[in-house]
């Protein structure tokens, strides 16, 4: 039971995936997106990571991808004219990719490890807290980093030239 | 696990290759930067996908950095795509052309 809904997100997933690249408008590919993150942060929940799936939908989708809806918006953009070069290569992606999942499922053979079992608080806010601030607090302060350096780039990128001098 | 981790792992690098497959054929710079945001969430599935078949918490750190870096990527890029949108008039890719000797 439990495993149809594993598959029946995985392939909503890669067809709001496909509609990302096969719609022209780009308003609609980035609400596709939305849809795309909402099954993939169902597939976390499924797979025992209930705190990133509820991070995935609260920073992904409500602050990433709505800063980019904004932007589209605020820009008014339009629908992309569309060469036949375009066109073609779009179709032919969707030929492609089946025929390179079904070699992966040939080759990718992950049968020599052996199932672990699972800690009862695998992936609760508690455990995933204490690791993030215990054993990989280098991590965590380095993305701190990462934040401050990209607030101060957009600081000094959205300013106008005189006021830089 | 509930499904085996090749599965997990070949719906990664589908949704991977989609990302990829839409740089290349988008030219708006906008879906570029949703394909690439695609591209990370696909890195986000393989190592939720690993952590959970491993039983290792890794993973989860690692998803979490990531997040936090794609935040930081799509504030940078959006106000490059506005300062871009003042200079140029344009948002297709094709019109950063400004380096070309």
């Amino acid at each position: 039971m439990i495993e149809n809904l594993f598959y029946g997100f995985a392939s909503l997933a890669v067809i709001f995936a496909y509609m990302v690249i096969l719609i022209r408008n780009p308003i609609h590919s980035g609400l596709s997106l939305i849809g795309s993150f909402f099954c993939v942060s169902a597939l976390f929940v499924l797979m025992k990571a209930p705190f990133l799936g509820v991070i995935q939908i609260l920073i992904y989708t409500g602050a990433i991808l709505v800063l980019f809806l904004y932007v589209m918006m605020l820009l008014n953009v339009k629908e992309e004219e569309e060469t036949t070069w375009q066109m073609v290569s779009k179709y032919f992606t969707l030929v492609l990719v089946p025929v390179g999942m079904f070699f992966s499922f040939k080759v990718l053979n992950f049968k020599r490890l052996a199932a672990r079992e699972l800690s009862e608080d695998f992936g609760s806010v508690f455990s995933v807290g204490e690791s993030l601030l215990g054993s990989y607090v280098f991590v965590f302060e380095l993305a701190s980093v990462v934040l401050l350096a990209a607030m101060i780039g957009v600081v000094v990128l959205t300013k106008r030239k005189e006021e830089l001098d | 696990m509930l499904v085996p981790l090749t599965h997990m792992m070949t719906l990664s690098f589908v949704l991977f290759s989609i990302g990829v497959a839409g740089v290349f054929i988008r030219k708006d710079v906008l879906t570029v930067f949703l394909c690439v945001e695609l591209i990370l969430n696909a890195a986000n599935l393989a190592f939720v996908a690993v952590a959970n078949a491993f039983g290792d918490e890794f993973g989860h750190v690692a998803v979490v950095t990531i997040i936090a870096i794609a935040a930081a990527e799509a504030a940078v890029g959006l106000s490059i795509v506005i300062k871009l949108h003042s200079d140029k008039k344009s948002m297709k890719l094709s019109s950063l052309n400004e380096l070309r000797g």
